[in-house]
């Protein structure tokens, strides 16, 4: 009895333990997605992760699958370990996923799946399977994995379950207020990276997730700074007389773009680091800012109020021409490529400051209904952004899928936050 | 694909570069990878993370206390043009700043959050540069002003209403 109740108790400490920091509350699109059955995996019992859920609330997140409640999944979907395709096809859902997590040798576990199509022709059959192996301490990522290789089965495109987000918490009054996070995009698992006196702003990744760039307050002044997230060593990048705001790693890693008023005002430039030399780009009386890279590293979109009002335009590295991009709307900002098209996310301002889509004939989609949307992160798959919004009365983070289907909050339990950037994709 | 590769190794040099004259000794420049000097104090925390300040420093008004209730200038929203009823306030900096040559103050720009960070920081340091033009005009020597922008980064109310917002849209006067 005493070592069941330890057991118990030990549950209830992890589970404290792994709460997030980021919890989900889904806004909207939840039942527009394509309808999938996660059974429960079959599960060593001293396995405290929750495979099918963390699969289940992936799918949903993604906003591509509608995933059915586990009350109205029918008793005798799995019997004896195999799906009874029949039985869960009453329920409408075009597949079903089920599991088995197995100990092996030396502290692992298998983790295997399988897909079985409900519908049509395919009815019955496995349409995706998988096994590999984990420890308990890296359960989620395999779930995760678990995830990625049904959204890949289905749309053909990557997952990104198992990408990493950076992003700043502000909590007033404590004894450092700004600090710089990095956690699973799901919010699991985070870790500090800076704590700060002093502001910490707009954090970008190196594409190979070793390196963060940010700009930092600390001497009563901006400066940008990049930082090994394993090691805390940095480098100072720049700190001219000035702005040294806004950094942007290329997505080749052989650049950081970032805007310094040194000669004046608000321009564009460039570090390369393989010359560790800065560039300029911009040279224009009014404000350019926000420099993003285009996907294939050969142009800079960025803001700019050279025609009276913010508008989004393009920098190209081999034409060197600057064009204007966005024409429809008071004002346009942050604009980010979404990869794999030709499409940005930006902010617009129409009733307050949303994140809205520009498609490449020039058309703007509005994709949220809040008014204080900023600092929008697009997944490396380009099947969401992220953002900060103000919810509830507080600074948070949301999600919404690039269609604008699938909406969710993340409201923090501590502090506001902001600044998310949306990670590479590493592991295959 | 070499080009690729050719690329990677520049990196690598270069951030080896950059490495090279790191020092040892001391625990905080063990953090800093290029060895530049930091004005801020850094640690390790207990949980891993690097902290970057003093938490006991005071973070507030350093100029003279007779000027500590009018050192601030208040914009509408989006622009960076001065008001005549803050005239006075730079005024009074202005008769300071030329009694007490030794004397400099910082402009501190500030935006509400309405907009985004990156390009609010930018409007901020209009702002600044507003005043301090003003200040010139008012014949306080250049090498006394300097200019930062905060952006939306330090508000001075909390909330997300225009209460907040108006006294956040802001210019602060500070030594």
């Amino acid at each position: 009895m005493f070592k069941r109740l330890l057991a118990v108790f030990g549950l209830m400490v992890f589970a404290i333990s792994a709460q997030a920091e980021l919890q989900i509350e889904i806004t909207g699109g939840i039942n527009e997605g394509r309808k999938i059955a996660v059974y429960p995996f079959a599960q060593d019992p001293n396995v405290n992760v929750d495979v099918a859920s963390v699969v289940s609330a992936d799918l949903m997140r993604s906003g591509k699958f509608s995933p059915l409640s586990r009350s109205v999944l029918p008793n005798n979907g799995v019997v004896e370990n195999k799906v009874n395709a029949d039985a869960v096809a009453s329920t409408g859902a075009e597949a079903c996923v089920y599991g088995v997590v197995q100990a092996i040798e030396g502290g692992k576990y298998n983790v295997e799946f399988q897909v079985v199509a409900l519908q049509g022709s395919k009815k019955g059959q496995v349409i995706a399977h998988y096994k590999g192996a984990s420890s308990i301490a890296t359960m989620r990522q395999a779930a995760h994995r678990v995830s990625d290789r049904i959204y890949e089965a289905f749309t053909g495109q990557r997952g990104c379950f198992r990408t990493r987000i950076a992003y700043i918490v502000t909590k007033m009054g404590a004894k450092f207020p700004y600090q710089l996070m990095t956690a699973d995009y799901d919010g699991y698992n985070e870790t500090p990276v800076v704590k700060s006196t002093q502001p910490i702003m707009t954090p970008s990744w190196a594409p190979d997730g070793s390196r963060l760039a940010y700009v930092s307050f600390e001497s009563r002044r901006p400066a940008i700074f990049v930082q090994n997230i394993k090691t805390h060593k940095r480098t100072k990048l720049a700190s001219f007389t000035g702005l040294n705001s806004s950094p942007a790693w290329s997505p080749d890693g052989t650049k950081i773009a970032m805007t310094l008023s040194k000669d004046g005002q608000p321009d564009i430039y460039y570090f390369d680091l393989g010359l560790g030399k800065f560039q300029r780009v911009t040279a224009n009386k009014a404000i350019d800012t926000e420099p993003t890279w285009s996907a294939d590293s050969k142009a800079l979109y960025f803001t700019s109020e050279r025609g009276g009002k913010a508008q989004i335009y393009k920098y190209d590295f081999n034409t060197r021409k600057t064009e204007r991009v966005t024409y429809q709307g008071a004002r346009n900002l942050s604009a980010r490529q979404i990869p794999g098209t030709k499409s940005l996310i930006v902010i617009t301002q129409v009733n307050g400051f949303r994140v809205a889509r520009v498609d490449p004939d020039g058309s703007i989609y509005m994709l949220t209904t809040s008014s204080l949307d900023e600092s929008p992160s697009v997944a490396p798959n380009g099947s969401m952004v992220i953002y900060s919004t103000v919810y509830q009365g507080r600074k948070g983070l949301a999600l919404v899928s690039a269609d604008g289907r699938f909406k969710a909050n993340l409201p923090s339990s501590q502090g506001e936050i902001s600044a998310p950037a949306w990670g590479p994709l590493l592991s295959k | 694909m070499l080009k690729n590769y050719l690329l990677v190794i520049l990196c690598a040099l270069s951030l080896g570069t950059l490495t090279a004259c790191s020092t040892s000794g001391d625990d905080s420049s063990a953090l800093v990878e290029d060895g530049s000097s930091s004005d801020a104090q850094l640690g390790l925390d207990d949980d891993g993370s690097l902290t970057v300040g003093d938490p006991n420093a005071q973070d507030g008004f350093n100029g003279p206390a007779e000027l500590q209730n009018a050192n601030t200038i208040y914009f509408g929203f989006n622009s960076e043009n001065i008001q005549d009823e803050y005239l006075a306030v730079m005024q009074k900096h202005a008769n300071y700043l030329k009694k007490n040559p030794d004397a400099r103050v910082i402009i501190e720009g500030h935006t509400d959050e309405r907009g985004t960070p990156e390009y609010n920081i930018a409007l901020g340091e209009r702002r600044a540069r507003s005043v301090a033009r003003y200040m010139q005009n008012l014949g306080v020597d250049v090498n006394q002003l300097s200019i930062v922008s905060y952006g939306e980064e330090k508000p001075a109310v909390e909330g997300h209403n225009e209460a907040a917002w108006s006294k956040n849209r802001r210019a602060v006067l500070n030594y």
